[in-house]
């Protein structure tokens, strides 16, 4: 639920926001919700992640195949589709401290 | 405060600043890593580049500053085909399509013209921007627009395709900008005119900034002027001129005399080593007379040789409005069709070379406010430079300029500099402390050549046109419907002592000044030879008949004589037979002189490997064509370097590597004891021992390559691997470039391939009612490296398969089932 809530809030702001505006979508939802510091910062990255991967996997089955390829060897990656996870895993890793820091500052206030 | 709320309360805070890092980091170019959160985000990000329309999905768009109605037609190939109801609406509607296909390309490229890559890369250009103002790129482009300023018609011309650009880049957001724009994060820049005006000096500078003026002068100085004109003279010992020899010049000009102090500047008393100039640009064309054809109308071929880019310098185009219906290339930048046809005429391009610059000495003050020439003191003219840099303060850069031009590297530029810091690569046409006079420096108007080309009905209509192009100097060739055939010379020549500008001219002096020029109907040209075709392969223009010294060091003979035999002997021609000549891959040299070679490396037989011998053999029963798997090619073409290097080592061992190269003439001449004047001999003391010179040149080559890829004959062997077609992006970056292909050719046959150099347009039109025309280039219409249409020619063009240019005569013609139409109002 918190993943799936992380990816639509940050799907909504990222139409109109430049791309950090991630790190406030996952910190939003980690916000609200009691959870531990690890698994804040888990929900925060794979909400992103997620988003960021379907993104790029729906532009991938677009005609993306291409820039898959040449993003591939411009970051020295194996095959095409590795810049799939890429992308992924920079869009969680974001996402992954926003949530981060604002689940700890809610502990700052609960305690 | 208790033990666990003061960790939450660190934990919140590392992680925010973690946080806050990491964005930072992931939104910044550092160094040449792009600004990687920005660049993958799938939303704004490059994965967009990949959904950007190659063809405007919209049926109607509207564009700010349209008189009326424009219809764009795109082929199945993405070629526009523009409708328009006025000149305005038509380039207007030119620069906002070719815009959506290339901006990045149409900015970049004039910002390279212009000195002006720091600004997006940062200091690592500055040398490289340097360099460009210093020789005059911004100053040939203002006085170039200052022309184009004051003629009405070419002045709204380009300011109509600019607003076209601009409507273009109005457009663009953050989500739909180019893909390089993203990977180097910055932005466009709004279009201006006197970017085309910046265009056109970046094709100066690739056509006609080449000089050998400061490696002769040196040479000369060295080993004095017997040789230096033995190994580089005026005019080559086997001529196959553009302008046939039965052509009589009726007019006798006054010729200046050549001075009689031969002026020795003091630059080549210093120590300098010699840089080696830029290879030479080559091109063909050529039309054929309808009295040897098939269908009996004439056939025009067109091949310009350039360097070969993604994307690609040309950006195909139908340009119709009242008074003009025109289809060729066009240059991304400039408004009008370059290379082409309409339903009367056909022109083709290929560079004349000869000399648009000469390099003088320059005696200057010490405060550099005043040079001496003809016997005064006169005052040098300031010019401020300034560099805005990427990341880093502007520069102010003072120039100083005489009546000749820039003094490019002052003397004291590099005072205390290293040598190594001193000879960069950017000074290696242009010795510090020296002055550049450039043809492509003054005031012309280039627009109007293409006005009339594009316009043209007949002959008349191309002569008017053609000595519009002052700079860079070309040869048109001309064939139409009403049969005519025609070569054409362009551009601005002065009138020179024979010999004037090889080497560097005293400033002093006014005997080395550009007082005149050759008149326009004086400049070599022919209509309608008796042999049936004018051809030209960028070969000396004319025999030693013509009055006027044009330059040397042009093409060798090779390509110009292939097609000149092979056009000699066709009757009943085809278009498919020009084709056929575009990828011939004949070797001239070869079948020229490998018999000789051949009989006189037997005599060394005795002292050869069985490896020697075994290639000696292969050599024999070879084809002699420079096909891509040939290893004979390889060997032959490695032959004549290993010669060359054996002959002229000498000059190399005094003037330090590398030297100015003989021409492979000059090298076989040598060798076979043909040179009027024997160089070797003069250099060693002995004449040339032509078989051993061969046998140990022969020894050499397969070394060099038994050491590169073993003893084994394998395809690391053959001719593509060295000389192949490889396609770089403008940037190049390896994930954007076209690896090379395998394909054969050479820059001595007609199909001209040797590595990133090679045809860059090839078109043969068939002067028929109507017109049959076709044309490949080795690129694609998208300049967008995500799209398939970034390189979707190139298959086609390495394999020779023409694509059929349609000239339509309506917008209904134009628009059928495969065709999208798109209406600008």
């Amino acid at each position: 639920m918190k993943i799936i809530l992380t990816a639509v809030l940050a799907l909504i702001l990222q139409l109109f926001l430049p791309w950090w505006i991630v790190s406030i979508a996952a910190g939003v939802v980690a916000f609200f919700y009691n959870q531990t510091l690890w698994r804040s910062f888990l929900n925060g990255f794979l909400g992103i992640a997620l988003l960021w991967l379907v993104w790029s996997v729906y532009i991938y089955f677009s005609g993306g195949d291409i820039l898959a390829n040449r993003l591939a060897d411009l970051l020295s990656l194996p095959v095409g589709w590795f810049s799939l996870f890429i992308t992924a895993f920079v869009g969680g890793i974001v996402g992954g401290f926003g949530a981060l820091t604002t689940s700890a500052l809610k502990k700052v206030f609960n305690r | 405060m208790n033990q666990s709320k003061l960790s939450a309360v660190l934990i919140f805070i590392v992680s925010l600043v973690v946080t806050i890092t990491l964005i930072y980091l992931l939104n910044t170019r550092i160094g040449s890593t792009p600004p990687i959160g920005k660049l993958l985000d799938p939303f704004q990000g490059i994965w967009q580049t990949a959904l950007i329309p190659d063809i405007p999905v919209e049926e109607s768009l509207d564009i700010p500053g349209l008189q009326q109605e424009v219809t764009v037609v795109y082929n199945d190939r993405g070629v526009p085909h523009i409708f328009a109801l006025n000149d305005h609406d038509l380039y207007l509607a030119q620069g906002y399509v070719t815009a959506r296909h290339r901006l990045w390309q149409m900015e970049f490229s004039t910002h390279a013209a212009a000195g002006r890559i720091s600004e997006i890369v940062g200091e690592q250009a500055i040398n490289y921007d340097k360099y460009q103002r210093k020789i005059g790129m911004t100053y040939g482009a203002e006085a170039s627009f200052q022309a184009i300023s004051e003629d009405e018609w070419s002045l709204n011309a380009v300011q109509a395709y600019s607003d076209g650009v601009n409507a273009w880049i109005n457009q663009l957001d953050a989500k739909n900008l180019p893909f390089e724009y993203k990977l180097l994060d910055y932005k466009p820049e709004s279009w201006s005119p006197i970017k085309t005006a910046i265009f056109f000096m970046n094709m100066n500078q690739t056509l006609s900034f080449r000089s050998s003026t400061y490696a002769n002068t040196r040479l000369k100085h060295v080993f004095g002027k017997e040789i230096a004109e033995a190994l580089f003279p005026n005019m080559p010992v086997i001529n196959e001129p553009i302008i046939s020899n039965d052509r009589v010049w009726d007019f006798s000009p006054t010729i200046p005399s050549i001075p009689e102090n031969d002026f020795t500047p003091e630059i080549v008393t210093n120590e300098f080593n010699v840089p080696e100039g830029n290879p030479g640009i080559g091109s063909n064309n050529w039309a054929i007379h309808g009295s040897k054809t098939a269908s009996g109308a004439p056939i025009l071929a067109s091949d310009p040789h350039l360097s070969l880019t993604l994307p690609s310098i040309w950006y195909e185009v139908q340009l119709h409005a009242p008074g003009i219906n025109t289809y060729g290339v066009s240059l991304p930048g400039v408004p009008g069709v370059i290379i082409g046809f309409n339903n009367k005429i056909s022109w083709a391009v290929t560079n004349t070379g000869g000399f648009a610059m000469d390099i003088f000495e320059v005696k200057l003050s010490d405060d550099k406010n005043s040079y001496f020439h003809d016997g005064e003191w006169k005052s040098t003219k300031k010019r401020i430079e300034t560099y805005t840099i990427r990341g880093n303060e502007a520069i102010v850069d003072t120039m100083y300029y005489t009546h000749h031009g820039p003094i490019a590297y002052l003397n004291d530029e590099f005072s205390g500099s290293p040598d190594s810091i001193r000879f960069n690569t950017f000074d290696r046409d242009m010795p510090i402390g020296h002055a550049v006079q450039w043809i492509a420096h003054q005031a012309s108007n280039p627009m109007r050549a293409f006005y009339h080309l594009n316009r043209g009905q007949n002959f008349n209509d191309f002569e008017t046109g053609v000595p519009n192009l002052e700079s860079p100097a070309q040869n048109f060739a001309f064939a139409a419907v009403d049969g005519d055939i025609a070569m054409k010379i362009s551009g601005k020549h002065p009138v020179r002592f024979p010999g004037q500008g090889k080497y560097i001219s005293d400033g002093t002096d006014p005997v080395y000044d550009w007082v005149s020029y050759i008149p326009h109907n004086e400049v070599p040209w022919q209509k309608n030879p008796d042999r049936g075709f004018i051809s030209s392969a960028n070969q000396d223009p004319t025999d030693e008949s013509y009055p006027y010294f044009l330059g040397q060091d042009f093409a060798s003979p090779a390509r110009a004589s292939i097609i000149n035999r092979t056009l000699d002997g066709l009757s009943r021609a085809t278009p498919q037979d020009m084709i056929d000549l575009q990828l011939n891959a004949d070797s001239y040299w070869a079948d020229e002189w490998l018999d000789i070679m051949i009989d006189s490396v037997s005599t060394e037989i005795d002292s050869m490997s069985d490896m020697e011998i075994q290639i000696i053999n292969r050599l024999k029963s070879w084809d002699r064509k420079n096909s891509a798997e040939s290893i004979e090619a390889r060997i032959f073409i490695g032959w004549l370097n290993f010669i060359r290097f054996e002959l002229f080592g000498e000059i190399n061992n005094k003037l330090g590597p590398p030297s100015p190269g003989a021409s492979y003439l000059t090298t076989l001449y040598t060798l076979f004891h043909r040179s009027e004047v024997n160089v070797y001999e003069k250099l060693n003391g002995t004449n040339p021992n032509t078989s051993e010179i061969l046998k140990v040149a022969i020894s050499k080559v397969i070394a060099s390559l038994q050491t590169q890829y073993g003893d084994e004959m394998n395809e690391n062997w053959q001719h593509w691997v060295n000389n192949g077609s490889t396609i770089r992006h403008l940037l190049d970056i390896p994930a954007l470039n076209q690896e090379r292909l395998k394909i054969g050719g050479s820059s001595e046959s007609p199909n001209a391939i040797r590595n990133n150099h090679g045809p860059s347009w090839r078109m043969v039109v068939e002067m028929s009612t109507p017109i049959k025309a076709w044309g490949v280039y080795p690129g694609g219409q998208s300049g967008n490296p995500a799209s398939s249409n970034y390189n979707a020619f190139i298959q086609n063009w390495s394999t020779g398969n023409h694509f059929e240019l349609t000239l339509y005569q309506n917008v209904d013609e134009a628009f059928n089932s495969t065709n999208r139409k798109l209406i600008l109002k």
